[in-house]
């Protein structure tokens, strides 16, 4: 794949979101022009790049999406929520297939049927739309061919510039067109604020293959130089060139409407030029042409010319008509009507002036195949493109497009270095008491400052460049929310608040199902249907609302809706049916603890398990991708007034703190953001409750739990104490109490008995993977200054 | 610096930006018979080619860099001699 073909890919995907986005105003809006523009700018810049890859269907149904917007804007067309249906699926398909195209380098096998259907059916779409205002058409495709014209008549007639272009360029170009080589004229007239927007006329020009001859000109009368405004373009530039039509048109796909790019007939050129006076050297000369020419002696024609020619001065005007008959000639089947035509004009000498003589080409082109007038040529061509559209400079930002990948590696070799970092005070410890040069040591740790400082300098930057803003997973609702309820016939507005609250990447998109799901939900069970909603006094419109907010380290995402709200009874009832808890545990909980137990896995109140969101993932999935990236979540809901999701979650990965805890003679890591405090608690303090261990801590009891006995770790011959209750006496020496580690876990708190604490410190954690994944006690692995690998406990998959 | 005016010649170097357009005008308007020397021009920005087309001084030389010296030239000499004719 080409870097060309991936920026194709990626600003196709942007733009279609845009287009996306357009639609949907202009569905709640309909007089809305700016988002009318928005969409066909949009799709047709699409169209446009797409015509530089081999993605003829992808094209076609571009193409129809845009006459459709075109027709729309011309007022000849309406778009109504079907319409709008249409365009969205078609934009769906289409980046469907820029995702086939990103990972097998083509279109898939049926791109070409189905993008004929949906082009089809978009146009036929338009076509009936467009006959409600025109009945006199009858088919769909004229009245869209006549919204998009290059202008028809300035096809036929030759550009006048044509008349100031020298002679023998000219002349040389006629040959090669006789030859059968294209010819394409542009007529190119920058706009006079170009150049503030950074345009070089000239520049685009150069660029165009085959120039058989240029024409730069000033539109105007040039002004005084005394008022002449050097930044204000006032030229005229005309180009024949021997490339294609579709060439040119490509180079002027961001300008079309400053160019007009027309086949040009050879006979076009046809501009002889000359003094006059100068007559046939003979009488008998054309009659004498003729006869050989019946006879179809053309080499004898030939000579007849080119002595005329020696004999004549060369700067003649009689000259110049035998030089363009020569050429005529020289082409494989020269026409006698062209011939004649020039004949008659040398002959006739009528043009007494230099400038201007054009008796020929008004004849021959009748009598020419019917190719030259290519309106509605190959691709359609941007003649209708609108005069807003934005020049490519203007795309030009201070923002790289760089792979994800390398990012990441930016960041996991920046995340080495923190840890590489960390092994130099161990190499100070080493230095001072192994080899006891104390002045090294102190060197050591002052670099080793250094080195921090710069590396958590890099560590924020990396941070920083990983971070989305979540309106990239916000964009998506306001099209979920719009199919969603138009299936469900409910009235739902969204209102998106925070949308440029920034996370990590990785948070920003684990966040899209989770959010989907929490959304689709609250569609189909939290809003009540308009009918219910008007009884209730409510207004007939819904409002889903989904807000983010940056709350110190954490980004906090909020879901919520003014539907029916959850009715806390019915969770009781169902908890109960499906043994979630027992019915005096569920009478002992308040009303806000009761609604999270929607979060048990195996819950559900929906009555009916419906289309959209009953699909078997219930908000204990929800829950636990959103625990797996470190978050909460909570519900709230207020019956009959509505039901608030709140999420939060990290707003980085990158980093984790985690405090270290000896059990055994090995390290394990526990996320910093569990532990609630350390303490050292007297060993008879430990009180047994039936086969269970309990502290009493600030008058609150705290079940233990041993942490080496969940992990099956042996007990480790330096703290014989571990196993049971039986009191270590003997050689655990100075260890009658126990270190005890309180965290909360599940909003609950828990007291994990270890040997030792150490300090807390900073890791990047790395997921386990391979044959360990399945291994959930862990978290991950991580890596300590001294090379000595950390594990990080799961402790909501232990207890 | 691209645009350097010598006495009664300004010299056209490199690549002349369309910045290099209000100094070149300057300096013609301030040297009516000044020429014009481009044979080390290797591109010229349109609002510059404006400038000449409009000023018509004659060329001093003309530039090597093959576009300009095929295309960008014959134009400028077609200016300056168009306008002598009629005028």
């Amino acid at each position: 794949m080409t870097s060309l073909e991936q920026q194709f890919i990626s600003e196709s995907r942007e733009l279609l979101d845009e287009a996306t986005a357009c639609l949907l105003a202009l569905e709640q809006s309909p007089g809305d022009t700016e988002s009318l523009d928005g969409a066909f700018r949009a799709v047709h810049t699409i169209k446009g790049s797409s015509g530089l890859f081999d993605v003829p269907a992808l094209t076609r149904l571009i193409h129809a999406a845009e006459d459709l917007l075109d027709a729309v804007k011309a007022g000849k067309a309406r778009l109504d929520g079907d319409t709008i249906d249409l365009l969205l699926s078609g934009m769906d398909r289409v980046a469907g297939w820029l995702d086939a195209l990103e990972t097998t380098g083509r279109l898939p096998g049926d791109a070409d049927d189905e993008g004929g259907r949906f082009a089809d059916a978009i146009r036929a779409a338009f076509g009936a739309s467009a006959t409600v205002p025109s009945p006199a058409a009858p088919s769909p495709t004229p009245p869209e061919r006549g919204a998009s014209p290059a202008p028809p008549g300035l096809a036929a007639d030759p550009p006048a510039w044509l008349a100031a272009v020298p002679g023998e360029n000219l002349l040389s170009a006629f040959r090669r067109a006789r030859a059968g080589e294209p010819l394409t004229a542009v007529t190119y007239r920058p706009d006079p604020q170009c150049f503030f927007q950074g345009e070089d006329p000239l520049h685009l020009v150069s660029q165009i293959p085959e120039i058989a001859a240029l024409h730069v000109a000033t539109a105007e009368a040039p002004p005084p130089l005394e008022d002449f405004d050097p930044f204000r373009c006032i030229l005229e530039i005309g180009v024949l060139t021997h490339a294609p039509r579709e060439a040119a048109t490509a180079l002027f796909r961001y300008i079309p409407d400053q160019a007009e790019i027309t086949e040009a007939p050879p006979e076009a050129l046809i501009h002889p030029r000359g003094e006059p006076g100068a007559a046939l050297p003979d009488e008998r000369f054309a009659p004498r042409l003729w006869e050989q020419w019946d006879g179809s002696d053309m080499d004898g024609v030939r000579r007849s010319v080119s002595t005329a020619l020696s004999m004549l001065n060369s700067e003649s005007w009689t000259a110049a008509c035998l030089h363009w008959i020569e050429a005529e000639l020289e082409a494989g089947a020269p026409r006698r009507e062209v011939v004649e035509a020039l004949l008659t004009a040398a002959v006739e000498q009528r043009p007494p002036e230099v400038p201007l003589p054009p008796p020929v080409p008004a004849e021959p082109e009748s009598a020419r195949p019917p190719a030259p007038v290519d309106e509605s040529g190959p691709g359609g061509t941007p003649s209708a493109a609108p005069a807003g559209d934005e020049p490519a400079s203007a795309r030009r930002s201070t923002t790289l497009r760089v792979d994800q990948a390398n990012v990441d590696a930016l960041g996991d070799l920046i995340g080495e270095l923190v840890v590489a970092k960390n092994s130099l005070p161990f190499l100070a410890r080493r230095a001072e008491h192994d080899f006891g040069v104390r002045e090294l040591a102190r060197e050591l740790k002052d670099h080793y400052n250094v080195i921090h400082r710069i590396a958590q300098a890099m560590q924020g930057t990396i941070m920083r460049v990983q971070m989305l803003p979540m309106g990239q997973v916000f964009q998506r609702f306001p099209r979920l929310v719009r199919d969603i309820s138009r299936k469900l016939e409910k009235n739902v507005a969204l209102a998106i608040e925070g949308e440029e609250t920034e996370a990590d990447k990785n948070i920003v998109e684990a966040l899209t199902d989770p959010l989907t799901h929490m959304v689709r939900n609250s569609l189909d069970h939290g809003i009540e249907p308009p009918a219910e909603r008007r009884a209730a006094g409510k207004p007939e419109q819904a409002t889903v609302r989904l807000a983010a907010r940056q709350e110190g380290d954490r980004v906090v995402v909020e879901i919520s809706d003014d539907g029916r709200g959850i009715d806390v009874d019915q969770v009781r009832r169902s908890a109960l049916e499906k043994g979630v808890m027992e019915a005096d545990a569920l009478d002992a909980l308040e009303p806000q603890q009761v609604l999270q137990l929607v979060f048990a896995p195996g819950f559900s109140t929906a009555q009916a398990v419906s289309d959209l969101s009953g699909r078997g993932v219930g908000m204990d999935v929800v829950r636990t991708t959103v625990e797996r990236w470190g978050g909460q979540i909570a519900v709230e809901s207020q019956p009959g007034e509505g039901t608030c999701f709140r999420v939060s979650l990290p707003l980085t990965m990158a980093v984790s703190h985690v405090m270290q805890v000896e059990l055994g003679d090995q390290l394990f890591g526990i996320p910093m953001d569990e532990v609630v405090e350390t303490v050292k608690m007297p060993r008879d303090r430990i009180v047994p409750v039936k086969h269970r261990e309990a502290i009493v801590l600030r008058d609150q009891v705290v079940p233990i739990v041993r942490l080496e006995q969940i992990l099956g770790l042996e007990p480790a011959a330096s703290a014989p104490a571990g196993g049971g209750n039986a009191g270590g006496d003997g050689d655990g020496g100075g260890r009658d109490e126990e270190a005890v580690l309180v965290a909360r876990v599940h909003g609950r708190i828990c007291g994990l008995v270890v040997d030792d604490f150490h300090e807390g410190t900073e890791v990047i954690l790395k997921p386990l993977d391979g044959i360990l994944a399945c291994l959930s006690a862990y978290s991950g692995t991580a890596l300590l200054g001294d090379g000595r690998v950390l594990l990080v406990l799961n402790l909501k998959e232990l207890l | 610096m691209p645009v350097i005016g010598k006495r009664q010649t300004v010299h056209l170097e490199g690549v002349c930006s369309v910045e290099e357009a209000e100094e070149l005008l300057a300096w013609l308007h301030k040297h009516p018979k000044g020429r014009v020397h481009m044979k080390e021009c290797r591109h010229l920005h349109t609002a510059v080619v404006q400038v000449l087309l409009c000023a018509r001084r004659p060329i001093a030389a003309p530039p090597e860099a093959p576009f300009l010296r095929r295309w960008v030239l014959p134009a400028l000499e077609a200016a300056l001699h168009g306008e002598s004719a009629s005028s």
